[in-house]
């Protein structure tokens, strides 16, 4: 026997099956079709979430070789001719770039970019459309004091026409911008976000006077072979080092692209562990298939077997027939996941912007190779869940094959195998656990989470036994169904298995979710004590750091019942290669008005020492992660050089996940030169009512700009929303986890029906009525159900407790404190068996359906 | 020293010519690039109005007042300006070369109107330098191109002391002009001094150059026709001593020219004798020879002598195809019946066309060549430059107003 008699026995045999039970032919491509499919969507929207944000780079920047970026404070011009005198550099051009809002059409902004035209020829990534058309109007680029490009969609979004003006505010300062151009990315570019618009960098400069700042310097290198590049651009950052401010960073622009791929990574991770989940479970539903199909053509593969196919033969013929249908499967889920895609974008996009970078998507876009990737995933799990059960099968003798009713009884005696391995697999969790937390592998925690639930896994056959070993009343159907029930682990032990790795899953999350709600919104309510927050309307919708209208904090000052305002300023920054965010703040008026939940601090009054020193308060993840004490020092890049800042105090802080220092405004000023506010914080007099404060600030910045004013409730409400966004995706997946598991169920139930076909012939010719059959399988199914159940709701648990004390603390460092979501949990469990129950119906009724002779005369 | 007209269409036209191209061509070209857009129209001169009010520049309605060193430097009062050098050189064995290296100014608005800005364009500045190899028949070519922000060109006004990058031109106290330009490839390069042995030439009208019947519309204009030479070149990895004769133009003016030509065939020469011929053919449709075409003779002593269209004879001989399959003549039987001169041009090498990307499509054949003929019956011979344009890519519409 060799492969090609394989072959033709599966190509005259595979599909013929498949037809006959086409129930669980539909049912087994759609368990794969959802577990491929989750890992498409997430894979999707994790590549298009990176090419927009590449593209949007690219369209910038194009591909230069060498940047030099200012990081939290602008870069000085007068870098330009150093770079350009060095010999290394062939060209280097500058870039500056603002987020402008636009006060005609709310919700909308530019992100505008300054460019030099005569020194950016090679990296030029867009075209000036219509000014191929129009010749005449192109020097108007470079000349005209106000002249933008804009991108097609966002000009037909906003209604604007070539020759329109627009009315732009960026830090307080509103200019009056000219459309002249529409730009065009060259094809690779597109997904870019259509904010962008491009202007001559002395527009910019001039308009939102920033004379002499810039962003970024993009520079070409002088090399012969792309090999040199490295060698080149590491002697040039080190001549450059001495000549450049502190807070510059120079270096492969790549390199920008690799920090923000980690700073998403953990965000990326977490969604791509949990599509993995989801097909996990789809795996387990087709060792179940492939386990019952394998035990309902017992007869055939015998007889196959005694014709001569070898052992090898018909293991391959077995597990080639599941790659037949996991293609099916993989094809669907690839489409499905595509859908699912689409509709997810825009809560990914929102949350990566109001957590890391500005981003926006609008199509998805994704590499033939991850589809590929994702199918063979889909294939590959198809073929290890076929394997098990095909070579258990291939071992039979084929005589005792070809005996009737002889393996079924055969599983329920050894389950007790499965305890090994449940115990090593717990055992691996907690050793991941402690790799995560204390070995530098944060990874590592997802794969304790996975521990967990292998080990729920391999547990559920004992505690399916341990359920059907209670005594049921004395009713016949369930009577009858505790014994189908048991007789049947075999096959339910999957079912329940992947029940439970479902529930677990969904509940760890629930659990873990809730919790760091809780815990988030009562620091809320303990932390934010001011009654009004003033913002720039582009920080929340393009997740900026626009500096604030110096104006408004003069205008909230002298409003009537003001006891303080409280001034925030926030900018992103690199240090030691993690991304950080620096803030200032006037600490008098947080020490007065809203005292800071401080963890641990230098002796004496912290506040003191950071308004008369340069000391400064750390947030707990920031001390977390990067293991710093109060006492120790932490070097500030900043314009005016290096400057070590003691760690005064940590305090609790939920704002951002890389982790927060918080320094006096006086000192933040004094060492960075940066007079910018990035929100105002309005300190009332008790008793002053609100609303009219609000009434009369909206009047007063109105021709201003764009502001976001909210009342205390207001922001509390926010936070929450933009909470509850960022775990949106988690949600949605952790339905589709028990989506999979109930089709398990169904699985399960149809198989051993069709099993069973007989038996239940005999049922009904001895007298059982068709209600009866019906409610016998429920039953069953309602075993099936309470198994996964319960040991779904104790793994649930422990997935929270290692999502929380394990993968969060490792990957974000965030204290969540522990808040049980009993109704959330009630329900959940409650819905899953109802699930289980309706998941039990449609076999349930094909069995009560059954003609007694014909199921009689079956098999 | 008043010759009217017999360079009416000189350099200047020519200067002008090349950056004037008809919008569809840039698209054709380099999509990506916004400075062929925004270049090529910024050099269409009079046909775009610029800055928000072009009156303001200076106009050429009278012969200027000359003062040296002073007009060797920038005169930024007038819209375009430019420094234009070419020589025939030659190594310790004799081995001919050639070079150009020419800086162009070009004003957009004679006040910017971004303030507070350093990047806020008044002018804008770009330079071509093209070395021939005659002995390995190799041809290189350069270009710059910048809006002078931030130290990035500096064209000095009070004596020629032009920089634009690293590439520049600066009269010494001894009237010596030294330049140096390397191309951003370092492929190749020049570090050459130029000493004039004849004064200055003055064309048109003490040096105003009428380009059309419209008062204004002239240039001023002046040129070097022989220059002592020597200094180095680079070529690959070699640094080659080289001694040979230059040719400068300067010109500046604000108004540029009217016409329907098609192109123009322009030849300096510089024969052994120590006499200069400058000769200027405008190509009307149909390869006619437009009755504005026009030449000067430079005697020992300096003192030019006109030649208009009907005073010399201009007839290619050959044919030479351009990568890309335009087609330009190549070799030329030359007379002068006034000056009892015949004799034939022909090019150092082929292919000295210069295919430059970073100011759109441009393509223009500028190139060393030798001259064999006779003068009054004995041989006669010299070396030159020549200038063939409207070949490969169309010269622009303003011409054609």
């Amino acid at each position: 026997m060799n492969w090609s008699t394989s072959l033709r026995v599966f190509l005259a045999h595979g599909g013929r099956d498949f037809l006959a039970h086409k129930t669980l032919t539909l049912l087994n491509i759609a368990a794969l079709a959802v577990g491929v499919g989750a890992i498409v969507a997430i894979q999707t929207v994790n590549e298009t979430a990176l090419r927009s944000f590449r593209a949007s780079l690219d369209l910038v920047a194009g591909r230069p070789d060498f940047t030099v970026e200012g990081q939290g404070f602008r870069l000085p011009e007068s870098l330009l001719p150093i770079l350009r005198a060095d010999p290394a550099v062939r060209e280097a051009t500058p870039v500056l770039q603002v987020v402008a809002s636009l006060p005609a059409h709310p919700g909308e902004f530019l992100h505008l970019v300054g460019v030099d035209p005569f020194s950016n020829g090679e990296l030029v990534t867009y075209r000036l459309e219509d000014a191929l058309k129009n010749p005449a109007d192109a020097i108007a680029f470079v000349s005209e004091p106000d002249t933008i490009a804009l991108t097609r969609r966002l000009a037909e979004r906003l209604g604007l026409k070539i020759g329109d003006t627009l009315r732009a505010v960026h830090g307080g300062r509103e200019t009056t911008l000219r459309v002249r151009f529409l730009l065009e990315p060259s094809d690779d570019l597109v997904g870019a976000d259509d904010h962008l618009a491009l202007a001559d960098i002395a527009t910019v400069q001039s308009r939102f006077q920033l004379g002499g700042q810039i962003d970024r310097i993009e520079t070409i290198l002088r090399t012969a072979s792309p090999a040199e590049k490295e060698t080149v651009r590491q002697s040039l950052t080190e001549r450059l080092r001495p000549r450049l401010p502190a807070h510059a960073r120079a270096g492969s622009p790549d390199r920008r692209g690799r920090e923000v791929e980690r700073m998403l990574g953990a965000f990326q991770l977490n969604l791509t562990a949990l599509s993995l989940i989801a097909l996990v479970v789809g795996m387990f539903l087709v060792t179940n298939t492939v386990a019952a199909n394998v035990a309902r053509r017992r007869s055939e593969f015998g007889l196959l077997r005694a014709l001569g196919l070898g052992r090898r033969a018909l293991t391959i013929l077995i597990v080639a027939e599941s790659l037949l249908l996991a293609l099916a499967g993989s094809i669907l889920g690839v489409w499905a996941g595509l859908e699912v895609a689409r509709r997810l974008l825009g809560t990914v996009a929102s949350t990566v912007t109001s957590h890391y970078v500005l981003l926006s998507m609008r199509d998805v876009t994704v590499t033939p190779a991850s589809l590929i990737g994702a199918v063979v995933a889909g294939l590959v799990a198809a073929a290890l869940a076929a394997w098990w059960p095909a070579r258990e099968a291939a071992r039979v003798p084929p005589v005792d094959a070809l005996q009737f009713g002889h393996i079924s009884d055969r599983a329920v005696a050894r389950f007790n195998r499965f305890l090994l391995p449940a115990v090593i697999s717990f055992a691996a969790a907690g050793l991941f656990s402690l790799t995560a937390l204390h070995g530098g592998l944060p990874q590592t925690g997802f794969l304790a989470a996975l521990g967990v639930l292998l080990a729920a896994a391999f547990t559920a056959p004992l505690v399916a036994h341990a359920l059907a070993r209670v005594r049921p009343a004395r009713i016949p159907a369930w009577i009858l169904a505790r014994s189908f029930f048991l007789r049947g682990l075999h096959r339910h032990s999957l079912a329940a298995a992947a029940l439970a790795v479902s529930v677990g899953m969904a509940l760890g999350v629930a659990i873990m979710v809730h919790s760091f709600r809780v815990t988030v919104d009562r620091w809320i309510g303990e932390s934010i004590r001011a009654d009004l927050f003033i913002a720039p309307s582009t920080n929340l919708i393009a997740g900026s750091l626009e500096p604030l209208d110096p104006e408004a904090e003069t205008i909230a000052t002298a409003l009537p019942g003001i006891r303080a305002v409280g001034s925030y300023r926030e900018i992103r920054l690199f240090l030691d290669g993690a991304p950080a965010k620096l803030a200032a703040c006037k600490l008098e008026v947080l020490k007065t008005c809203n005292p800071l939940p401080i963890l641990s601090s230098l002796p004496g009054d912290p506040y003191e020492l950071c308004q008369n020193g340069e000391y400064a308060f750390v947030s707990e993840n920031f001390s977390h992660r990067r293991h710093l004490k109060p006492g120790d020092t932490v070097s500030l890049p900043t314009p005016n050089g290096l400057r070590p800042i003691q760690v005064a105090a940590v305090f609790r802080d939920y704002t951002t996940e890389s982790g927060l220092i918080l320094l006096d405004r006086a000192i933040y000023q004094k060492i960075t030169g940066d007079l910018n506010l990035t929100s105002l914080a309005l300190h009332l007099e008790p008793g002053t009512p609100v609303q009219p404060l609000i009434d009369s600030l909206r009047a007063q910045l109105r021709p201003r700009g764009e502001f976001l004013i909210y009342s205390q409730s207001a922001l509390r409400d926010e936070a929450l929303r933009i909470f509850d966004r960022s775990f949106a995706v988690t949600e949605l997946l952790r339905t589709l986890a028990i989506g999979v598991a109930a089709l398990g169920v169904t699985l399960s139930l149809t198989a051993l029906v069709a099993e069973r076909t007989r038996e239940i012939g005999v049922l009904r010719a001895t007298g059982a009525r068709r209600g009866q059959v019906l409610r016998t399988i429920m039953a069953e199914a309602g075993y099936l159900g309470a198994t996964g159940i319960s040991l779904g709701a104790i793994t649930g648990f422990v997935v929270a407790l290692v999502l929380m004390r394990v993968i969060n603390r490792a990957f974000f460092g965030w204290t969540i404190d522990w808040h049980t979501p009993w109704p959330l949990l009630g329900s959940i469990l409650v819905f899953v068996f109802l699930v289980c129950l309706l998941a039990g119906l449609p076999p349930s009724l094909r069995a009560s359906r059954l003609s007694p002779a014909e199921a009689l005369r079956s098999e | 020293m008043t010759m009217e007209k017999p360079w009416r269409k000189g350099r200047g036209a020519l200067a002008f010519g090349f950056f004037r191209f008809p919008p569809l061509a840039t698209s054709a070209l380099h999509p990506s690039s916004l400075l062929c857009l925004v270049v090529s129209l910024m050099l269409g001169g009079e046909t775009v109005s610029a800055g928000p009010n072009p009156e303001i520049w200076a106009k050429a309605t009278v012969p200027w007042s000359w003062q040296f060193p002073r007009d060797h430097g920038a005169h930024p009062e007038f819209k375009t300006e430019w420094w234009y050098l070419t020589g025939n050189l030659q190594d310790k064995v004799g081995n001919p070369y050639g070079y150009q290296l020419t800086f162009f100014r070009h004003g957009l608005q004679p006040v910017p109107t971004q303030t507070g800005s350093a990047w806020a364009v008044r002018d804008i500045y770009f330079g071509h330098l093209a070395l021939t190899d005659g002995k390995n028949r190799r041809f290189c070519f350069s270009e710059k191109l910048g809006r002078g922000a931030l130290g990035e060109a500096d064209f000095a006004t009070r004596d020629c002391s032009v920089r634009l990058d690293d590439w520049s031109l600066h009269r010494t106290g001894e009237s010596v002009f030294e330049m140096k330009a390397l191309a951003p490839d370092e492929k190749f390069g020049l570090e050459l001094a130029a000493r004039p042995v004849k004064p200055a030439v003055f064309h048109g009208n003490g040096g105003l150059s009428r380009k059309s019947a419209a008062p204004g519309n002239a240039s001023h204009y002046y040129s070097f026709t022989r220059m002592e030479t020597k200094g180095e070149l680079l070529i690959g990895d070699q640094r080659i001593p080289v001694t040979g004769l230059s040719w400068l133009d300067r010109e500046f003016s604000t108004s540029a020219l009217a016409g329907d030509q098609e192109g123009w065939d322009w030849f300096c020469l510089q024969f052994d004798s120590g006499e200069e011929l400058m000769l200027y053919r405008m190509r009307n449709p149909g390869d006619r020879t437009d009755p504005s075409s026009s030449g000067t003779w430079i005697p020992k002593s300096g003192l030019a002598v006109p030649l208009n269209n009907d005073g010399f004879h201009v007839e290619a001989l050959g044919r030479w195809k351009a990568p890309g399959g335009k087609v330009y003549p190549s070799g030329w039987k030359i007379s002068v019946p006034s000056l009892n001169l015949e004799g034939e041009v022909q090019p150092l090498v082929a292919d000295q066309e210069l295919r430059l990307r970073r100011i759109g499509n441009l393509r223009y054949w500028e190139g060393a060549c030798t001259f064999r003929g006779t003068r009054n019956g004995k041989p006669f011979s010299g070396r030159g430059y020549t200038e063939l344009t409207g070949y490969a890519t169309p010269i622009g519409q303003g011409m054609k107003e």
